[in-house]
Formats: structure tokens, C-alpha cells, sequence
């Protein structure tokens, strides 16, 4: 995905960043273990934070090991296994595959990459027919939405939500899915939101679409960000969280704010 | 109900991370897994999670709903609590408010839809906006509670469910100040891009 939902690692302790990478790494080894070393590629933060969330909320049993990898050849490191780092790599892999095909239908570009993709479909679609659905729709509404040219990011921005809302919701029969569901929609609108707002010089340059008015002023995309955090931050409270509640907090109140700074001027 | 803090077996004054913790443990023993598919268990169970709600979500609320919270599972849920139908609920809003008592919210949208856009009075922005803040829509959700707001003025549960949707802002603000704030200094070095120079 995009690789907001990050820690701000200068206040984390030594050991909450030990935590936090071998949590990182372990979803890295099973994307590699499942899909392939290519797969390695799509890995981002945000799918790290579903993970932790999720195994966190049900207390996951957790499989700790060291190892070296094809990136790190030479220090060995220590890596964390969850039930949900399986989940949260497919997660990845159907959002990847959606927004591959997307680039396909936009630009023409990755079509051999998209077969081969392809092939792993069918059993994500198997296996999770909710979400694989609201994927599906979902990015079809953004699309339609970019080729009419919409300028109502909040109206695109939740399009994005709804995805990201049902991609956490792991199980519909949840005590906890409305709060899933409102934590993963207000992540999501977030994330498009600062995606477009990262993205807006480099689109009016190329010409690209970008769902924010070109005039914006960095004090009206801040409340509106505001407010999906907010929403996201409201949702996570209620979940009884403990082990790495502290590393969560730092993501969601601190850390996806990184890129904001950077991209001020 | 019994009071919720002795279902989960803590006294009155318990931390909140007390009452996560508890209902974590209590969760854990009662769950289908391990307890197996007996009735018992799963009416602790529901009991249980009852309890949790009313605590964690009763708390933020400021409304004064709590004679709903006797009415059981779903109610006082996240907002302050839904008002239970009353008996002259429209007819036209009454799957609605089945689906956000059975917590079914994008449902509950769903049937709201299907209302004639002239047709819809300050109630049904209210349930709107309810159910649009139960998914994570909270831009929606705030435009709705306006729309409500300015069809019936002076009504004190629709003004007070915008003062819930507006407040969490500033309570967002407050603790992410705690974290040193929303534009400190981020990552040293490297750390976040994990695949680089140093972690070799």
C-alpha cells in the first residue's frame, strides 16, 4: 500500500523498536514463505499495524525466531509470527493485486506482472469473499471518481476508507468489528488523503489526477486529516488492547504524521 | 444488569487498561474454543461483553442515556448510547433502527437510503448520522447531524451527539501532544526504511 502507518521511532524505547521490526520481519518471512521472495516488494507498515492490532486484541499466540534473509544477509535477526501475519500478508497481496490491475487498466504498464498475480486470486476470493468484494468495488468507485475528475476528497478519501474498514474487520462475527471497521475506515481515509496530499506537486506537474483543490492551505488538509484520525483514534480506544498498546498509540498519534511534516512547503 | 464491574470481577474504580485487561482474560476462558459450544458459556460470554460496553463506551459519553443501558446488549453503545425506539418511531425508519440496535450499521444505511429524500426529518439525519459514525464516516456523519440540528433546534440528544463528534478532535490533539506532538522530529537514521546500509 502506501507505507504511512509508521512509528515515530524517537520515542519508542530500544526495546518497543526491537519489537516493533521483528513484528515487521516476521510478516516480511511469510509474504516470502507464501508468495515468493518477489513478494517481498509489496511489504509496507500499515499491513504491520493490522497485524499487531489484531494480535494484540486476541491475544495471539506468538512464534519468535531468528534468521537472515535475502536483504540482510549478514546480521542475524529476530523475527515475530501471528496467526494474523498470514491474514495481514494476504490482506496485502489483494489490495496489491487490485491496485496492480488498476495501474494495468490506467497505463498499460505490468501486464505480465498482473497475470502471474492473478493466479493467486482465486483462493483470496475464496477465502475472503466479503472483503475481496468491497476491494473490488471499492477501487472501481475511486476509478470512476478519477475519471470524472472529482474533486471531493472526502467523498474519495472514503471510498478508500470503506476498503481499508472491511480489510480489518478479519471476522464479521466479531464483538469488536464495528470499532475494526471504523479504525480501518478512518486509517484509510488517512492514508488517501495524505497520499494526494504527498503526491499533489508531482500530479499538477505530470497532470496526473489529485483529489485535493489545487489551492488547498496547509491548515485545511491538517483538519481534515484531523478528523480521520480522530475517527480511527476514537475506534482503537474502545478495543481492549495491552501488549503493544504503547507501539499502536505511537503510530496512530505521532508516527503517521511523518510524512506530513516532510511534504509541508 | 449487574453492575458491569463485577461481571468482570474488578471494583468500581478500576483503571479502563484494568477493565481491558480483565475482559481480555475473562474473554479468553469463555471463549467457544476453549470452553466448548455450552450455553453457559456463552451467556457469560454475552455478559461479559455487555459489561465491557458499558464501561469503555459508557464513559465517553456524556448523555444521559442511562436509563437505556437497562435494556441491554447494543444500547449506549460508542456515542452515548442510541435512544430506543420510541413508540411512535416512523414506520419507514423502524428496519433502520432494528439494524443499529442489532449494531448493523452498514445495513442500517442501507435501509435508510431506501427513504425518499423528501421524506427525511430530523430524526432520520439523526439515525443517519449515527450509523455513518459507526462505520468510520465521521465527515458524513457530521454534515447529518447539522442537517438534523437545523430541522429541529432545539433538540438535545441531536446536539449532543454533535458535541461527541466534534470533541474527539481536540481529544486527539491533547494525546498525540503527549507523543511529542504531530510534527516533532521523527525517525533517526534509517529506521523506517528497514532494507538499508546500516541494519546489515
Amino acid at each position: 500500500m502506501f507505507g504511512y502507518v509508521l512509528a515515530n521511532a524517537s520515542s519508542l524505547s530500544k526495546e518497543e523498536k526491537e519489537e516493533y521490526k521483528a513484528h515487521y520481519c516476521g510478516l516480511c518471512r511469510v509474504l516470502r514463505g507464501n508468495y515468493g521472495q518477489k513478494a517481498m516488494l509489496a511489504l509496507s507498515y500499515d499491513m504491520v499495524f493490522l497485524e499487531m492490532t489484531l494480535s494484540d486484541l486476541t491475544d495471539s499466540e506468538e512464534t519468535k525466531g531468528m534468521e537472515r534473509c535475502v536483504p540482510h544477509p549478514v546480521r542475524e535477526h529476530a523475527y515475530t509470527v501471528t496467526p494474523f501475519t498470514a491474514y495481514a500478508a494476504d490482506m496485502q497481496m489483494l489490495l496489491g493485486y487490485y491496485s496492480l490491475l488498476d495501474k494495468v487498466n490506467d497505463e498499460g504498464k505490468g501486464k505480465a506482472e498482473e497475470k502471474k498475480m492473478r493466479a493467486l486470486l482465486p483462493r483470496l476470493e475464496e477465502k475472503y469473499p466479503r472483503i475481496a468484494a468491497a476491494v473490488r468495488e471499492g477501487l472501481e468507485a475511486i476509478t470512476a471518481g478519477e475519471k470524472e475528475n472529482s474533486r471531493d476528497a472526502e467523498r474519495m478519501s472514503l471510498l478508500f476508507g470503506t476498503i481499508l474498514g472491511e480489510v480489518f474487520v478479519y471476522d464479521d462475527t466479531s464483538f469488536f468489528r464495528d470499532d475494526l471497521r471504523s479504525l480501518g475506515c478512518g486509517l484509510g481515509r488517512f492514508i488517501y488523503l495524505m497520499d494526494a496530499w504527498c503526491d499533489r506537486k508531482k500530479d499538477a506537474r505530470s497532470g496526473s489526477y489529485n483529489p485535493l483543490p489545487e489551492d488547498i492551505s496547509e491548515e485545511n488538509m491538517r483538519q481534515m486529516l484531523l478528523d480521520a484520525a480522530s475517527a480511527a483514534s476514537a475506534a482503537f480506544e474502545r478495543l481492549p488492547l495491552d501488549q503493544h498498546v504503547f507501539i499502536l498509540r505511537n503510530i496512530l498519534y505521532s508516527g503517521i504524521w511523518s510524512k506530513f511534516k516532510e511534504n509541508r512547503k | 444488569m449487574n453492575d458491569p464491574y463485577s461481571v468482570l470481577g474488578l471494583r468500581p474504580d478500576a483503571s479502563d487498561d484494568e477493565v481491558k485487561k480483565a475482559y481480555k482474560t475473562l474473554a479468553k476462558k469463555y471463549h467457544p474454543d476453549v470452553a466448548g459450544n455450552s450455553p453457559e458459556a456463552a451467556r457469560k460470554m454475552q455478559e461479559i461483553n455487555a459489561a465491557y460496553d458499558q464501561i469503555i463506551n459508557h464513559k465517553e459519553s456524556f448523555s444521559s442515556y442511562g436509563s437505556q443501558q437497562s435494556q441491554g446488549y447494543g444500547f449506549g453503545y460508542g456515542y452515548g448510547g442510541y435512544p430506543g425506539s420510541s413508540q411512535e418511531e416512523p414506520i419507514e425508519l423502524r428496519a433502520a433502527v432494528a439494524y443499529i440496535n442489532a449494531r448493523r450499521f452498514v445495513e442500517a444505511l442501507n435501509a435508510l437510503r431506501s427513504v425518499a429524500p423528501e421524506r427525511r426529518s430530523g430524526r432520520w439525519y439523526y439515525l443517519s448520522a449515527y450509523a455513518k459514525a459507526h462505520t468510520g464516516d465521521t465527515v458524513g456523519a457530521l454534515n447529518d447531524i447539522n442537517t438534523a440540528i437545523s430541522k429541529e433546534p432545539g433538540n438535545g440528544t441531536y446536539l449532543a451527539f454533535r458535541d461527541r463528534l466534534t470533541g474527539r478532535r481536540s481529544a486527539y490533539e491533547d494525546y498525540s501532544r503527549s507523543f511529542g506532538g504531530i510534527s516533532t522530529g521523527f525517525f533517526p537514521c534509517c529506521f523506517p526504511f528497514f532494507p538499508c546500509c546500516c541494519i546489515i
